[in-house]
């Protein structure tokens, strides 16, 4: 594997106009009645079928082929809102992104495969 | 917006998983959402893909090729209806006169002779041929009448090889520019059934059997850049999986279109909603198509 910083100066240089984004929602959601539960998983669900990954508990990440998709995609979520709670979101750059410090713990590989891959190899 | 290709070599399983492709590789299981796929290219011959997914794949109008013994691409997956409008657009295209579709035609293969001389150009032949070449691409008459498309093609590959014939098998430069096109072919007719078009009816090319004779008139202008391609990365002795990896990145290669570098990906998508809008309008400035003025390869 090539390593991180090799592959950041390359993305910089031919990528310049195309901004890859991701896209954070973090959430709080009550889970002490049957209903609030039946809630909770009904957004969590929603957000992967929008093409969300778990990053880890409560905090789902998306990446985007530029700003606009990553707008776009926190107005989808915006559509299957709880009612209660605390969502958030956060729009980030690919390279914000990938000098986030991991202090304990490793990438996801699903995240780590995904990211800015345009083409995904089997 | 769609812009992921997955290449699969060497899988067990494709599935449905919410809204997501599923990938199982041994321990490996990694889910790619349906919305960021453009294509899925199966090179695989064993992989197992669940009937649920291809169908989801056919919502989602993701273009799916399938490949064959030799690594070619034998099939791929088509929607029965792509868009919303299918029926209204299907009637439109029935109506386009025969004027307006020799015109686009002319515009294309003047396109297509302009993109072969930039290739030209930008490998360093000789003056005179470049020369002949644009001469072809000012004479062309709105049906091409007198083939200037072929004559322009004789001068185009004789200037790159010798002996040359397209018909010619043996010829891993050959086996290239098929690979190539033949990837670039179903991208554009997945485009044009995403677009509710009936890809079987096209403008010049009738062949009878051919159900993308449509697909096949919207690729030229796009051929050279395949050409180009394989000119600057020689393939070698035969196409190995980096090399076909490479012809499929083609795809991401970045070229000129109303006067803005886009992805190809995107660039078909410019193109075939202006001849749409151009058969709406009557209006021939409305034609976009793309030029290698500018381009870039997509480099992993």
């Amino acid at each position: 594997m090539k390593p991180k910083f090799y592959s950041l100066i390359l993305k910089s240089m031919s990528f310049m106009s195309y901004r890859f984004m991701r896209v954070l929602i973090m959430f709080d959601l009550p889970v002490e009645t049957k209903a609030q539960v039946r809630t909770y998983t009904r957004f969590r669900k929603e957000l992967i079928k929008e093409g969300f990954l778990m990053l880890q508990y409560s905090i789902y990440i998306k990446s985007c082929i530029n700003k606009e998709a990553a707008l776009g995609s926190v107005r989808s979520v915006n559509r299957f809102l709880p009612r209660d709670g605390h969502v958030r979101s956060l729009i980030i750059t690919e390279r914000q992104y990938e000098n986030m410090m991991i202090l304990v713990g490793e990438e996801d590989r699903n995240i780590e495969i995904l990211g800015d891959n345009r083409t995904i190899m089997f | 917006m769609a812009w992921r290709i997955v290449y699969v070599t060497e899988v067990e399983s494709l599935s449905l998983n919410m809204n997501s492709l599923k990938v199982q590789k041994g321990d490996l299981d990694i889910k790619i959402p349906l919305p960021d796929i453009f294509a899925v290219v199966i090179e695989d011959l064993t992989v197992r893909v669940s009937i649920r997914l291809l169908t989801e794949l056919s919502k989602y109008n993701i273009l799916v090729v399938m490949c064959n013994q030799q690594h070619l691409p034998e099939c791929y997956i088509q929607p029965v209806s792509g868009h919303y409008g299918q029926y209204s657009q299907m009637q439109n295209q029935l109506n386009w006169s025969q004027d307006m579709k020799n015109i686009l035609w002319q515009k294309i293969i003047k396109r297509k002779i302009d993109n072969q001389a930039k290739v030209m150009e930008q490998q360093g032949v000789e003056y005179h041929r470049i020369e002949k070449m644009n001469k072809l691409s000012l004479i062309i008459d709105p049906e091409d009448s007198k083939n200037f498309e072929g004559q322009a093609a004789r001068i185009y590959f004789n200037s790159f090889y010798d002996d040359f014939s397209r018909d010619n098998d043996e010829l891993v430069e050959n086996a290239a520019m098929n690979y190539g096109y033949s990837i670039l072919n179903s991208a554009i007719a997945r485009t044009i059934v995403a677009k509710g078009l009936i890809p079987a009816l096209g403008i010049k090319h009738i062949g009878t059997r051919n159900h993308f004779n449509l697909a096949s008139d919207f690729i030229e202008p796009f051929r050279p850049l395949v050409d180009l391609f394989i000119l600057e990365n020689p393939p070698g002795s035969f196409l190995t999986k980096e090399y076909r990896l490479q012809l499929i990145n083609l795809m991401h290669a970045r070229i000129q279109i109303d006067n803005k570098k886009q992805t190809v990906i995107r660039a078909i998508e410019i193109m075939i909603q202006s001849i749409i809008d151009y058969f709406q309008s009557s209006d021939e400035t409305k034609i976009l198509l793309p030029n290698l003025e500018k381009y870039e390869f997509y480099e992993l």
